[in-house]
């Protein structure tokens, strides 16, 4: 029976909600990632503790959990570049997904001695009552196809992520590289606490793809055809030359957007939001830059505009992608 | 490659379904769930096979059915039970003979708007109709012919609507998601290009106008010249 | 558009008419004269991505050797003439019917064309007349995208047969990305068409 521990540490976890920051990724990477280094998986319920003092817990269902995974899913795929990685909400699916799946394997245990008993006491009840065993067995079924789902969601998210590491392989690489020249150049100004920007846009699993898939694109390069020309002629990474050779996310792309406001819910609250009336509404304004034309995104509208325009009130979760 | 060419910068059907059937709708249930004594020590255990415990939804519903009782779950449980003859689905209301009339003459009459269906309007009742046609009190297929009625006149209208695409942005209320996600690749596409073309001529004009002084005498120039060509005339 | 993106090599090697603005030594052999040079106001056809070059750089100021007097300003090697794809007989051709023109015997990279041929001189006018062309173009390309899929209502088979001949003599005049954006569109109606079909 040692197995009673776990499946109430399974019910706990899955009823007591997961405290966090009030914000998640972007906004905070430091504590972010900071957590990811400090804490092993049995720290979601502890992440904030201590950290806490000036920003307000937020309780966070499993629920919210799965919706905001989703949208996320959606934001990742409708848009050009590379999203930040939810370190915290991914850590917290996963350890979900073990946990049920640890619980549906003993439920279906029970199922199978349950079974197997009656059928050797010669009872004969259960197996001639098909109809009551079939309503034993639905929030079985309910909950392995829900599992099903929430796998699905996850890989097709981590296989999207994956695709553009790979399509924008160089370019993050510049980012960080970037980066570790700024780092030095700064002298050692709160050096150790600055992350790095991959730290934040990446999971570790993703960086270490990232760094492998670099370099077998750069040792094919190599082998292939730059170690037959004359050192002047290898770079990958010119920028300066008429065409750019770095691959990078079209910018200016058009995105279909759905406008949410501010997560909170709370309109007035929120300082970039436009308040007017006659028609009533909310929006957000943006311009486009060449022509200094206004455009309103009023809440609970579609609009299709460029992917820059946009993008910050995207991470900011005031808008979606569709 | 880790992402097909085809599900890039966009989704396919089936995903859209996917989506949709995260959406709740109400049922009948065939069976009850609702236990008066709940067997504490069992359902903290987790060993109950009774209980329902979901890690995507509210499964307070799910533990409270009654059957023929109407309840709201998600979706995709509600197609799981009808498969297994376990509940009835509710049609929601919009999608009547009646209410879909509503929204046919609201098309008609409103020639450059989209009636305000909801937002997965098309996938719902595609999945509807295959999955639980006995659930409708009006007559499928007539139903599905005023869906389909609904689709063309929307059609017809993005069709005629498209003249409107250009560099800067568009407002598509009322767009379900599906109709959305079928023109994507059209739209963002165009549009795309029409934006290439316009800062094109934007980006090499903003050159002259870092001149400055020489680009307001050109215009005044321009200006003298049409003046003399409009007295000439 | 990017580095490896092969659309944008061809359409940098599009023959671009220029105008020989100096006496070159040595290059005569471009017009049949071997040994020669190319003489000033020679016209030739360069590849864009040469053009556009030998169109910017300049030659220091020549000094006429008798008198030792600079001539006045300076000078870029050549200068850019407006190529077929855009001159007036195209431009009339698409205002008058944008929708009939066969841009892909115009040039198979019509739009990215345009697009460098406007940066490299700001000219609005041709953007103007271009995005007009694309738009006019770009309800066609919907309406054939659409047409083959949504035939299921007669019989089938017949009109998507008749409706693929349409087709293919149709995509054969458009251009690179206005066939890609065909294509894309032609696909994605098929897709949700294929899922509301099946059983």
């Amino acid at each position: 029976m040692s197995l009673d521990i776990d499946d109430i540490l399974a019910e706990l976890d899955r009823d007591t909600t997961a405290v966090e920051m009030s914000s998640e990724g972007p906004k905070q990477p430091g504590n972010d990632s900071m957590d990811i280094l400090n804490s092993s998986l049995d720290g979601t319920k502890t992440v904030a503790n201590g950290r806490s003092t000036s920003l307000k817990p937020k309780i966070i269902s499993p629920v919210e959990d799965f919706n905001k995974l989703v949208t996320l899913w959606k934001n990742e795929r409708c848009s050009p570049e590379l999203l930040p990685y939810p370190h915290q909400l991914m850590r917290r699916m996963l350890i979900r997904i073990e946990e049920q799946m640890e619980h549906l394997e003993i439920l279906s245990m029970n199922f199978f001695e349950e079974s197997t008993n009656g059928g050797s006491s010669a009872n004969g009840k259960r197996n001639s009552n098909a109809p009551a065993n079939n309503n034993k067995m639905l929030p079985l079924l309910c909950m392995e196809a829900e599992l099903e789902r929430v796998k699905f969601v996850i890989r097709s998210y981590i296989r999207c992520r994956l695709s553009k590491v790979d399509k924008y392989s160089i370019y993050l690489r510049q980012i960080n590289e970037q980066f570790l020249t700024e780092e030095l150049e700064e002298d050692d100004m709160d050096n150790e606490n600055r992350i790095s920007p991959l730290e934040t846009l990446m999971s570790s699993e993703e960086i270490q793809y990232h760094q492998r898939h670099f370099s077998l694109l750069l040792n094919l390069l190599n082998e292939s055809v730059l170690k037959y020309m004359s050192d002047d002629l290898q770079a990958i990474n010119d920028t300066e030359g008429s065409v750019n050779m770095v691959d990078e996310p079209d910018w200016n792309k058009f995105v279909f957007v759905k406008v949410i406001g501010p997560p909170t819910g709370e309109n007035d609250f929120d300082p970039l939001l436009i308040h007017k009336l006659d028609p009533e509404r909310y929006y957000y304004s943006i311009t486009i830059p060449e022509t200094n034309e206004d455009i309103e995104l009023i809440i609970g509208s579609i609009y299709i505009v460029r992917y820059n325009l946009i993008k910050d009130l995207l991470k900011d979760d005031k808008i979606e992608l569709i | 490659m880790s992402l097909p060419n085809q599900l890039q910068d966009t989704f396919s059907p089936k995903e859209l379904q996917f989506m949709v059937e995260n959406e709740p709708i109400k049922i009948f249930p065939r069976f009850t769930t609702r236990q008066r004594i709940r067997k504490q020590r069992n359902d903290l255990l987790g060993t109950d096979s009774h209980r329902w415990k979901m890690m995507t939804m509210d499964d307070t519903s799910l533990n409270n059915m009654m059957a023929m009782q109407s309840t709201t779950v998600t979706l995709w449980i509600a197609l799981l039970l009808k498969q297994q003859s376990k509940c009835n689905i509710i049609a929601p209301e919009w999608l009547t003979s009646k209410a879909l009339d509503r929204a046919l003459q609201f098309e008609q009459t409103n020639t450059l708007r989209f009636s305000p269906l909801p937002w997965d309007w098309l996938i719902i009742s595609e999945i509807l109709f295959k999955k639980a046609p006995d659930d409708f009190h009006d007559r499928v297929h007539e139903l599905r012919s005023k869906i389909q009625d609904l689709r063309e006149i929307r059609q017809l209208k993005v069709a005629k609507g498209i003249r409107y695409m250009n560099e800067s942005h568009l407002q598509l209320d009322n767009l379900s998601l599906l109709e959305i996600n079928e023109l994507r690749p059209f739209i963002s596409g165009i549009m795309d290009k029409l934006r290439d073309i316009h800062l094109a001529a934007v980006d090499a004009g903003g050159e002259d106008e870092m001149m400055g002084e020489e680009d307001d005498n050109d215009e005044m120039f321009n200006g003298t010249m049409r003046n003399e060509s409009s007295r000439m005339s | 558009m990017g580095y490896y993106d092969i659309d944008d090599v061809l359409t940098d090697n599009a023959e671009i008419p220029c105008k020989f603005l100096h006496d070159i030594p040595g290059l005569g052999y471009l017009e049949n004269n071997p040994g020669g040079s190319i003489h000033v106001n020679s016209q030739l056809k360069l590849p864009l991505w040469l053009a556009r070059v030998l169109a910017i750089v300049e030659v220091a100021p020549e000094v006429d050797p008798i008198t030792g007097i600079a001539s006045e300003e300076n000078t870029p090697f050549i200068t850019l003439m407006t190529p077929e794809a855009f001159s007036i007989k195209v431009i009339n051709a698409i205002k008058t019917d944008p929708v009939a023109l066969d841009i892909h015997s115009i040039n198979p990279q019509f739009y990215a064309l345009a697009i460098k041929w406007i940066g490299l001189f700001g000219d609005r006018d041709l953007a103007e007349i271009v995005s007009e062309l694309l738009l006019k173009r770009a309800q066609v390309i919907n309406s054939h995208a659409n047409s083959i899929t949504i035939s299921y209502k007669n019989d089938s088979i017949n009109h998507n047969s008749k409706s693929m001949n349409n087709q293919t003599v149709f995509t054969l005049t458009l251009d690179e990305f206005e066939k890609k954006i065909f294509k894309q569109a032609n696909e994605s109606y098929k897709d949700i068409k294929k899922w509301m079909f099946q059983s």
